[in-house]
């Protein structure tokens, strides 16, 4: 009789794979295949699916968890490497780009303004590198690292908005408000990328 | 032996999982065994998750076996207990038994100390 190859869903193995460490990753995705195969056979492709999207979101959210656990040190000290980053950095960026356009405007680029958004891309972007350094640093805890920063930039902003409010004595609308959030997405991104280009290696150096 | 030196309530099914299978230890195995004998439906995050802290205290070991089509050419990870974890498990037996000793629990559960003491 010929066996039917079933085929779990390819973002939820993408997921898994995103935040496995390196070590478990193979053995992680090869225990769902098989238990997702055999439950497809005898219950249908349908329950299948679904129990492969419930294990996949438990076993992110242990991962993430037994992450944290597993070196809080570690990681303690690279959220603290990350907000010094973001803090002096910022303020040698904000000098980088004024000498830059400061230069551009001597060249003879009379032309050049800057605008609010551009201003905010560049500090999205400085943020994002913040991102991908804390997690070049540590790796196989990319993600984890990247996650507590950004909370811990996220509960700053959060502490910092009644003292705005406070000192001028207004109110922030929703969308502003959503806005702050903008230094958690840019560092979750940056380290989002790393770890897919050191997936991606890793799955190049498995095939040669 | 250090003050943190015990096994917590899932490290010690999950030890006992693995004593129980022996050399077929891996994820499916294990979490078999566990939903088989606790009726608790497990995750295989949650089951890596404590391997992976055992296998880091020292308590067990792991290898390689060989990949296998129907885990779409994946190698499972075998797991094993270490004379350490072995040594853990006894002594968390020991100490539920010392504090359960005298207590009128109820159902009275086929608990003796003879069960508990096979181990070194």
């Amino acid at each position: 009789m010929e066996s039917r190859i079933f085929l779990p869903p390819a973002l939820a193995v993408w997921l898994v794979n995103f935040f496995a460490p390196d070590k478990q990753a193979e053995a992680i995705q090869g225990d769902l295949a098989e238990e997702f195969s055999r439950l497809a056979s005898s219950s249908g492709l349908a329950t299948a699916r679904r129990w492969y999207w419930r294990q996949s979101i438990t076993t992110v959210a242990h991962l993430i968890g037994n992450g944290f656990c597993a070196a809080p040190l570690l990681i303690a000290g690279a959220v603290l490497g990350g907000c010094l980053l973001l803090w002096f950095g910022g303020d040698l960026a904000e000098q980088a780009r004024y000498y830059f356009h400061w230069q551009l405007y001597a060249h003879g680029f009379r032309v050049f303004r800057v605008t609010a958004a551009e201003v905010q891309v560049e500090r999205f972007l400085a943020i994002m590198l913040v991102g991908s350094l804390v997690a070049l640093a540590l790796k196989g805890r990319e993600i984890v690292t990247a996650i507590a920063l950004s909370l811990v930039c996220a509960a700053l902003s959060g502490l910092a908005y009644p003292v705005w409010t406070m000192m001028h004595n207004a109110e922030l609308g929703l969308p502003v408000r959503l806005f702050q959030l903008e230094s958690s997405i840019a560092i979750l991104l940056g380290a989002a990328i790393v770890r897919q280009i050191r997936l991606r290696g890793a799955r190049q150096h498995r095939t040669t | 032996m250090s003050s943190r030196d015990y096994l917590g309530e899932f490290e010690h099914i999950v030890i006992l999982a693995l004593m129980r299978l022996g050399d077929t230890a891996y994820g499916v195995t294990v979490r078999q065994e566990i939903a088989a004998r606790t009726e608790r439906d497990v995750s295989v995050g949650a089951i890596y998750a404590t391997l992976d802290r055992l296998e880091t205290k020292g308590y067990v070991t792991s290898r390689l076996g060989e990949p296998t089509a129907e885990r779409g050419g994946r190698s499972k990870r075998f797991f094993r207990v270490t004379a350490k974890g072995v040594s853990a498990v006894n002594r968390t037996h020991r100490i539920l038994l010392n504090m359960s000793e005298g207590l009128n629990l109820v159902g009275r559960h086929s608990w003796s100390h003879a069960s508990f003491c096979h181990l070194p």
